[in-house]
């Protein structure tokens, strides 16, 4: 493929090119209430070739081989209208040229495994969580995703990289009268189909919390000393924070740069954030970008200090910082953007009863069900969650919805766990769709977060 | 695509092959800078088997082998994915209401031109940070089926969507066109968002209680999301929306009327059939403030023991036909936006909200975070709002329909009326 990939690109005159040809091949079982809805695999291919010329970077997606003429063309044309106009020259970051190849490490390989045995584990839980109590449906769904990548610039990089995500997720909706309660589970990995095996304790555990909210009062609006469960820690980390991490958007916000500067203390002594997509066996793992970079640890926020930056070549050129491999692409439809691969706070050391004997009187909030970030201020819903009393889990709470705003938020935080959850299922969207998104951190602490509604 | 059909009609009892080839063009400035210019050109086919009353499907970018293809759906329909429906006969579809050949005359200069133009336009009137996007495209789909369905559709679209930000935040106002015709953003729709940004300058705390709130076009979503839940078939059929076995019943004030009319020309997705070959009609969801009918593609409607509606649509080639709300209106009312504001003594008007997908979705909850959204005084907006919420229930929220805007603006594959509610809890921090 590699070879394919020279031979289109021949004669290619720019000062610099990169092409990505891509397989992504996808088996899938979905089951609403109990029926098949959706049950095959299918392969899906395409090139994205990008052109930097006088300063000036433009993309063409393409299907077909036979259209990778005209697709030069127009990128060479765009590149120069964007370059007549004189855009803010760009540039690539230097980056050590690379030939490897990169089999995904499986412990158990969902390629080898029949798409009927997926669709008898799929019914088999299923049957599992209907059989529970109360339990109105089960929305649930079988994928696995198999990238083949294969990556060529003009500085002579070349790397193949296979990326296998498998994962079992769906909702589970508890009824009484006209009342339902959803709850959402998720199970999976980058490292294979041994991940969604004998996980029946974790779904009927799911199952028990949706029946439980339908007795569940409606938490009450107002401000609250908050303990924050690894799920939900993990989706302030990735929206309120991590995404003004990813230097494109605050290159392109710049009243956002000098709050986001790098030595800028935004956060308690002992808060640490790192992205690191190089921790083997998470869903996030990956070796090299879409830009063929290595991806690297990187440290966010050291001892509340912003230290860090997700970058792509470009970027990083732009402002100076390091490389750091998080130029990445949703599949052969798309250019890479600049994207999360492992994000999380740093376990500290505390135990939840010591955070909940502290905190005495306030809230725990369990999983995360959508969330949403409007600049600094987010709005993030919980699927569950216990009000605390003296130090112990009340009783259960529902109709949960937290608002705040960043920066308070971070000096808001008072104690950091000792455990350490990642999550096992991705779907960030900024434009595209990142399957392979992570992220977790420990139970935290926080003196002040506030619940809205009523 | 017929060899694929013939082949696949040889081996099933009944089949059908979708085709899409599509291109586009975009260009972006960033705070008033042209950033990118990108193309894009995307072709792919797909095939639904119907075999012992099951359904397979397959799909594929590159068509090199129309045999295995064939295999592979033959084998997804071995998995038992009910198929009891008949595929609908040939029809004779309009002549396309929704391509413009102009567009494909369309050059990245003339965009970057007219982008500089809108730029220069608000620069001299603001100095806030202006982002653009614009973009066009066209293409073809193709559907043939077993019973003799062979139907095509050309479409092209237009689109412009202008951003302003808040300093110091990543948030903003935003106004947008989009359409089959080259559609301009007027110097008026540009006056209208510099005015608010204005006034956004200034930062409110809102005040906290039940206030009246006008939802404008770009926030409504938030509260018809909740309605196309309730009418999807899917939930009606599972026994998990609360609509249930309501046609006929009163769930809405009388002033709510909200439909879709799949061949309004002035919103791109217009067609006079959908993704199976159904012929695609005029259906009420709720008129005046009743429940009338359930959108439905073919799996659906023999499910439901009803007629197809011609709501089968398919994302994109790698899904089957699904049930799709196609151009959805909300019928406008009789004020004007500017007097439905002068009739507010205290309350809000929201342009975009945060959260709206997240609360109890199906049981009308809503509980969302007011990104840009200005405070009215004595029939006047005197400032953005600060940290502020509203929630609700659709289902009591919807009963309180003060006004309707006298136009439905189009928006995409929408058409969307401001909507004036009465009693809305709004808190402030």
């Amino acid at each position: 493929m590699i070879s394919q990939l020279k031979k289109m690109t021949a004669g290619l005159n720019a000062d610099y090119f990169d092409i990505r040809y891509e397989t992504k091949h996808v088996e899938r079982v979905v089951m609403n209430k109990k029926e098949m809805r959706i049950c095959d695999a299918n392969t899906g291919d395409g090139y994205v070739l990008r052109v930097l010329k006088k300063g000036a970077l433009a993309t063409v997606s393409f299907t077909r081989p036979e259209q990778a003429e005209t697709a030069i063309r127009k990128a060479l044309e765009n590149a120069e209208v964007l370059a007549a106009n004189n855009v803010m020259p760009k540039s690539v970051a230097p980056a050590p040229v690379v030939v490897d190849t990169v089999k995904a490490k499986l412990i158990e390989d969902p390629r080898q495994i029949a798409l009927s045995e997926k669709k008898e584990l799929t019914k088999a839980y299923s049957d599992l969580l209907f059989a529970q109590p109360r339990i109105a449906n089960v929305e649930i769904g079988y994928a696995d995703v198999f990238r083949n990548k294969f990556f060529l610039n003009s500085e002579g990089t070349e790397i193949n990289e296979e990326l296998i995500t498998t994962r079992l997720s769906g909702a589970i909706i508890a009824q009484e009268g006209s009342l339902t309660q959803p709850v959402r589970f998720a199970f999976g990995g980058s490292d294979g189909f041994h991940k969604v095996r004998n996980r029946e304790q974790d779904a009927l555990d799911k199952a028990k919390i949706a029946a439980d909210l339908l007795t569940a009062e409606p938490v009450k609006a107002g401000t609250y000393k908050m303990v924050l469960n690894p799920g939900m820690t993990g989706v302030f980390t990735h929206e309120a924070f991590g995404h003004f991490s990813e230097a494109d958007i605050v290159r392109d916000l710049p009243s956002l740069r000098d709050k986001m500067k790098l030595g800028t203390k935004l956060g308690i002594d002992e808060l640490n954030i790192i992205d690191d997509a190089t921790l083997p066996a998470q869903l996030g793992f990956y070796r090299y970008d879409d830009e063929g970079v290595a991806v690297r640890k990187t440290n966010l926020m050291t001892n509340g200090v912003l230290t860090g930056r997700l970058h792509d070549r470009f970027t990083a050129g732009e402002m100076n910082e390091p490389l750091s491999g998080h130029s990445i692409a949703e599949d052969f439809r798309y250019a890479p953007i600049v994207r999360m691969g492992c994000i999380f706070i740093q376990p500290d050391r505390y135990s939840l009863e010591e955070m909940l004997a502290s905190m005495e009187d306030g809230l725990y909030i369990g999983d995360p069900m959508g969330g949403q970030t409007s600049g600094e201020n987010f709005t993030f819903g919980a699927q569950y969650g216990y009000i605390v009393k003296g130090g112990k889990l009340a009783g259960m709470i529902r109709d949960i919805n937290l608002v705040g705003n960043l920066y308070k938020t971070l000096l808001s935080v008072w104690m950091i766990g000792k455990d350490f959850e990642l999550k096992e299922v991705g779907g960030c969207g900024k434009g595209q769709t990142n399957i392979r998104s992570c992220h977790g951190g420990p139970h935290v602490l926080f003196r002040e977060l506030t619940v809205g509604g009523k | 695509m017929e060899k694929l059909l013939k082949i696949a009609a040889n081996q099933a009892d009944q089949a059908d092959v979708y085709y899409t080839e599509e291109s586009s063009d975009s260009i972006s400035f960033n705070d008033g800078k042209l950033d990118k210019a990108d193309s894009s050109l995307s072709s792919g086919m797909s095939l639904r088997i119907i075999k012992d009353e099951r359904a397979g499907f397959a799909h594929t970018r590159n068509l090199l082998d129309a045999d295995a293809l064939v295999k592979q759906a033959i084998l997804s329909s071995e998995s038992g994915i009910e198929a009891k429906y008949q595929l609908p006969r040939n029809i004779q579809p309009q002549e396309s209401i929704v391509y413009d050949p102009s567009i494909d005359k369309l050059s990245k200069k003339d965009l970057i031109q007219k982008g500089r133009e809108l730029i220069d336009y608000v620069k001299a009137r603001s100095d806030g940070q202006i982002n653009l996007n614009l973009w066009y495209g066209s293409g073809k789909s193709e559907l043939k089926n077993s019973q003799g369905a062979d139907l095509s559709r050309l479409g092209s679209s237009f689109g412009i969507y202008a951003q302003m930000v808040f300093p110091g935040t990543g948030s903003g106002l935003f106004t947008f066109t989009t359409g089959v015709r080259q559609c301009w953003i007027s110097n008026e729709e540009l006056d209208e968002m510099i005015e608010l940004f204005n006034i956004c300058k200034t930062e409110i705390v809102p005040p906290t209680g039940k206030l009246p709130v006008i939802f404008h076009p770009h926030s409504l979503y938030t509260l018809l999301w909740r309605l196309d839940e309730a009418i999807s078939p899917a939930n009606i059929y599972n026994g998990i929306s609360p609509l249930c076995g309501r046609e006929g019943e009163k769930i809405f004030s009388e002033k709510l009327t909200y439909w879709q009319d799949p061949l309004d020309p002035e919103l791109a997705s217009a067609t006079s059939f959908d993704d199976e070959g159904t012929p695609t009609r005029v259906l009420h969801f709720f008129e005046n403030g009743v429940f009338k009918a359930i959108p439905m593609d073919l799996f659906y409607a023999r499910k439901l023991g009803k007629e197809p509606t011609g709501n089968g649509f398919r994302s994109s080639i790698e899904t089957m036909p699904g049930t799709t709300v196609i151009n959805a209106i909300l019928s406008p009312g009789t004020k004007s936006l500017k007097e439905m504001i002068a009739s507010i003594d205290n309350g809000l008007i929201v342009y975009s909200l945060m959260g709206a997908h997240s609360g109890n979705i199906l049981n009308g909850e809503y509980s969302v975070g007011v990104a840009s959204g200005l405070l009215i005084k004595n029939g006047k907006a005197i400032g953005r709002v600060k940290d502020c919420m509203l929630s609700g229930n659709v289902y009591e929220t919807l009963l309180n329909i003060v006004d309707i805007e006298n136009v439905s603006h189009p928006m995409g594959g929408r058409k969307m009326p401001a909507v004036l509610l009465d009693g809305v809890s709004v808190a402030g921090k």
